[in-house]
């Protein structure tokens, strides 16, 4: 239904333009072909009200590129961020807010900047981007900030966001592992629980770090040890990509196992 | 003043005091409730009303762009102004009650769906076709499938986007103001119909709720994943009985019976082609294109029934026949 309501709000915002644009450039140049024809005592008005018609249309007509162009922009950069590309990404949202400086735009480009670690910045737009929306921000945002603050030990900050972004359901599945380590790590399992109780029977993949943590959690607070240690042979300790984030709750996990 | 507010209502068209009734009950429901919080144009919205008047504006500003300097132009500045916006002015004031009327009632489908009634329908609405048909129609046309009349078969499901407001279109440009008002009240009529039934009995259809029965894909090729791409993320959910898919052809079929009867068999033909396609392609029971053929119907008799006993039609077709009378007299 979102993706049905984003095309209706393109469709009749691309329509409006055109269509006034039109309106107005047709209007201008039936008023300035009529011009040579009028008496003086119409002829100051109809010249005034001629380039003033033209005005508006040269002004819709200017906007209306920048506008579409933007979107156009934007669109790419959204698919170019869907296939992981973040420094195109970022390029095409910076082209798009060159074009037309909007929410959107600022606050992709906000999000690639977090992904390609210059999260200053990026926080910076993000914030810009909700400032230009009047204190809203997307769940698109709000779900890579979420993020960001998750992974650098910041729950305080990464709660509300991650919560907030749950209402796209996209994002739901992983804000609810991210939000269940987060009560793990505040040690109030039932809370946790309670998070991952659709997901229970959901097996755990190959990479699912987020996921295998946390059953690997449940597994040793009800004392079953083989299966939290045949979870964590999955992820062992050493591997390279294994983030610190995840690295130090592994070892951790693995030293209360030999416990 | 009531009494004067009470006979400008009754000399109105009956598209405007439909449309003005209908959204003051939406204003109050939105204003005074929880159960409506949004408004919404549905797909046929756009198809249906947006689009041809969409064509319409275009073509009229084209026109005004291409015509010759007439000697009106020599007159005021508000007189060329008036004669200039006056054809777009007659498009939205023809069109636009249409298209509030559409809206208000997709929003109250999009809004109530689920809420007048949250079971699902599709169980009942499945045993009734298999106590007509012994099975499933769209299980036993498995046997049937081919990529190819998959393709046009979709191709037929969605040029009934494409007919309704072609004809119309074709109506309003020939200057037949008569039948297009009825036909769209025709098909406002229908769709109240439909949106009031789904909202009873919301059922999502047999290709989500026989989802494990079929043994075969569609099979479809580019043109099908570009109509289903369309039609799902267009489509309403548990709009399944009746099928206004096979509804709104049936009901333009009536009305080109009455205008163009050259027109009414290769449209019956369309009906039939329509009713293929909506059980080929998973999107309705038997029974749903069994209940478009006592909808369109009804809508068709309804609607006369309305536009012919309402007030402001009547001074209409009388004020229409002292003009016929008084040229005949001059003459």
């Amino acid at each position: 239904m979102g993706e049905y309501n984003d095309l209706i709000k393109i469709l009749l915002g691309e329509t409006v333009k055109y269509v006034l644009l039109l309106l107005f450039s047709v209007l201008a140049i039936r008023l300035w072909r009529r011009l040579p024809q009028l008496s003086a005592r119409h002829l100051w008005y109809n010249f005034l009200l001629a380039g003033l018609t033209s005005g508006i249309a040269c002004g819709i007509g200017y906007f209306s590129v920048n506008h579409s162009l933007s979107l156009l922009y934007s669109y790419y950069a959204r698919r170019a961020f869907d296939l992981a590309h973040w420094p195109s990404s970022f390029i095409l949202f910076q082209t798009s807010a060159k074009c037309w400086r909007n929410a959107d735009a600022v606050g992709g480009q906000g999000v690639c900047l977090l992904l390609l670690g210059n999260p200053r910045a990026g926080v910076e737009l993000i914030h810009e981007a909700k400032a230009l929306r009047h204190g809203q921000n997307t769940p698109f945002e709000e779900y890579y900030a979420g993020e960001f603050y998750f992974f650098q030990d910041q729950p305080d900050q990464a709660v509300p966001l991650l919560e907030a972004s749950s209402a796209n359901p996209i994002y739901y599945w992983n804000v609810a592992k991210m939000l269940a380590v987060v009560q793990l790590d505040r040690h109030q399992t039932a809370d946790a629980r309670r998070l991952m109780k659709p997901f229970l029977q959901v097996p755990v993949q190959k990479g699912e770090y987020d996921h295998a943590y946390i059953m690997a959690s449940f597994a040793l607070i009800d004392g079953k040890t083989n299966e939290v240690r045949a979870l964590l042979d999955e992820f062992p300790s050493d591997q390279d990509q294994l983030n610190p984030f995840w690295k130090s709750r592994f070892d951790q996990l693995r030293a209360k196992t030999q416990n | 003043m009531f009494q004067k507010c009470f006979d400008l209502i009754l000399r109105s068209r009956l598209e405007n005091v439909m449309a003005a009734g209908v959204s003051a009950v939406l204003l109050v429901l939105f204003l005074t409730t929880r159960l409506f919080r949004s408004i919404q144009l549905g797909p046929l919205s756009f198809a249906f009303i947006l689009l041809p008047a969409g064509i319409l504006a275009v073509k009229s500003l084209l026109g005004l762009l291409a015509s010759p300097q007439s000697g009106d132009d020599n007159q005021s500045t508000t007189r060329f102004l008036t004669s200039f916006f006056r054809p777009l002015f007659k498009i939205v004031r023809d069109w636009f009650p249409f298209l509030l009327l559409c809206a208000s009632y997709y929003s109250l489908y999009g809004n109530l769906i689920l809420r007048v009634n949250p079971h699902v329908a599709d169980s009942p609405l499945s045993q009734i076709d298999g106590w007509i048909l012994g099975n499933q129609a769209a299980v036993l046309l498995e046997p049937w499938i081919r990529p190819w009349l998959t393709d046009f078969l979709n191709a037929v499901y969605f040029s009934h986007l494409l007919f309704f407001p072609g004809i119309v279109l074709y109506f309003y440009l020939v200057g037949e103001t008569v039948a297009f008002r009825r036909v769209m009240m025709g098909f406002l009529t229908l769709m109240l119909m439909g949106v009031a039934t789904y909202l009873i009995l919301p059922a999502a259809g047999p290709e989500k709720f026989l989802a494990d029965r079929f043994t075969h894909d569609l099979h479809g090729q580019e043109l099908s994943h570009g109509v289903n791409y369309i039609i799902n993320v267009g489509r309403v959910s548990y709009d399944c009985f009746p099928s206004l898919h096979v509804g709104i052809p049936l009901l333009l079929s009536f009305y080109l019976r009455d205008y163009r009867p050259k027109l009414f068999l290769p449209a019956l033909l369309f009906v039939l082609l329509m009713v293929f396609a909506t059980l080929y392609l998973r999107y309705h029971y038997l029974v749903d294109v069994l209940a478009a053929f006592l909808y369109a119907p009804a809508a068709y008799y309804l609607n006369d029934f309305l536009l012919g006993h309402w007030p402001g039609e009547r001074i209409s077709r009388m004020a229409d026949e002292i003009k016929t009378t008084n040229l005949k007299l001059e003459t």
